[in-house]
């Protein structure tokens, strides 16, 4: 009787933490998707290809070049700045510097924060910047690269989710956005920076990615 | 009672500086505000540059067109350096501890320096956006 008891409660115990893991919500996958059709093992088998980040190249505030290769197998958060950024700016990363204490010791994570002033913004001034902020590691990159390479990637890639939410046209560089891109370079969410409530989601998002069962890699 | 009036004259001169404070405050915020607009108002310029500097790219066939285009790009370009001047010089910090007055002169001047900014902005980015709409008719 007793044994029958145990064996009923440790069922019941096993199923409820189930059960909880399966409440997870899974984070949605933005941009473009288009389905393709390929033949397995004599099958017709529908596949869908989500948008993801295509190749780039920055320089971050060491000097090191860093690219898209560079970010194989990391989760990260990207938004854009600029050093002289009166308003949002320091705003903004007040609140990421949270999501950076909370993630900086769990590695194959990153936080890459684009300035779109890279005329002003050289090597040596992000360095300085991400001094002052208490940035050390390799955790948070300040990235300089081409105005117009930063617009694009913007433009076309990270900021589409944005895009599709908001019916406004133009404007979303310097809307303070953090940009959640999974292991697979798939978009899986976008927050408003200057909110600390939605940037508490981005830490709390990040948590539910890594909890992920790794699928393909994308190289 | 002159206890009473160094409390009065106290609470006079606390007034006062609150006073002060907020009206600085009132316009750092209006410059912000002006600030951020331009910024949001970068993204079509910059997207606007980039499809005059793919078309300015391909090979010419009418000479007169692409001086045109150059000189709506030059536009662009002007506004948009206009405004990284603006920004790198601007510095509220520069003000702490000065008095009142110099402060209120300095967000003035400032005032008008990004104003003249945004009109240049505007000006620059409504004739592209109209420049190009007319050439993908």
């Amino acid at each position: 009787m007793k044994n029958t008891l145990i064996l009923g409660f440790a069922a019941i115990l096993l199923w409820s933490a189930c059960k909880s893991n399966s409440d997870k919500k899974a984070l949605p996958i933005y941009g473009n998707r288009e389905p393709v059709t390929k033949t397995v093992d004599g099958k017709q088998v529908t596949d869908t290809i989500y948008q993801t980040i295509p190749p780039f190249k920055f320089v971050n505030q060491y000097g090191d070049s860093v690219s898209n290769k560079t970010l194989n197998g990391d989760i990260y958060v990207v938004d854009f700045f600029f050093t002289t950024c009166p308003s949002i700016c320091p705003i903004m990363h007040r609140n990421m510097l949270k999501v950076y204490e909370t993630f900086k010791n769990t590695g194959h994570f990153k936080i890459i924060s684009h300035t779109i002033d890279p005329k002003h913004d050289s090597v040596p001034v992000l360095k300085k910047y991400a001094d002052k902020l208490g940035i050390t590691g390799n955790t948070w990159w300040f990235l300089q690269g081409k105005k117009e390479d930063i617009y694009t990637i913007a433009e076309k890639n990270y900021l589409v989710a944005v895009k599709q939410d908001s019916s406004a046209a133009g404007g979303y560089i310097h809307a303070g956005y953090f940009v959640l891109i999974d292991k697979q370079k798939r978009i899986r969410g976008s927050y408003d920076g200057t909110d600390p409530k939605q940037v508490d989601q981005l830490i709390a998002d990040i948590k539910t990615l890594q909890a992920e069962p790794d699928q393909m890699i994308v190289q | 009672m002159k206890k009473l009036s160094v409390i009065l004259l106290a609470s006079l001169i606390f007034t006062a500086c609150t006073g002060d404070k907020k009206q600085e405050k009132e316009l750092l915020d209006k410059i912000l505000k002006v600030h951020d607009k331009i910024m949001n108002k970068d993204d079509i310029l910059m997207k606007n540059k980039m499809a005059l500097d793919s078309l300015l790219k391909l090979p010419a066939k009418d000479t007169a067109e692409k001086t045109n285009m150059k000189a709506v790009e030059l536009k662009l370009k002007a506004a948009d350096e206009a405004m990284e001047i603006w920004m790198h010089k601007f510095d509220p910090d520069v003000m702490n501890n000065k008095p009142h007055d110099e402060i209120v002169k300095y967000y003035n001047d400032q005032q008008k320096a990004i104003m003249s900014v945004d009109s240049l902005m505007n000006a620059a980015v409504d004739e592209s956006t109209k420049y190009l709409s007319s050439r993908s008719k």
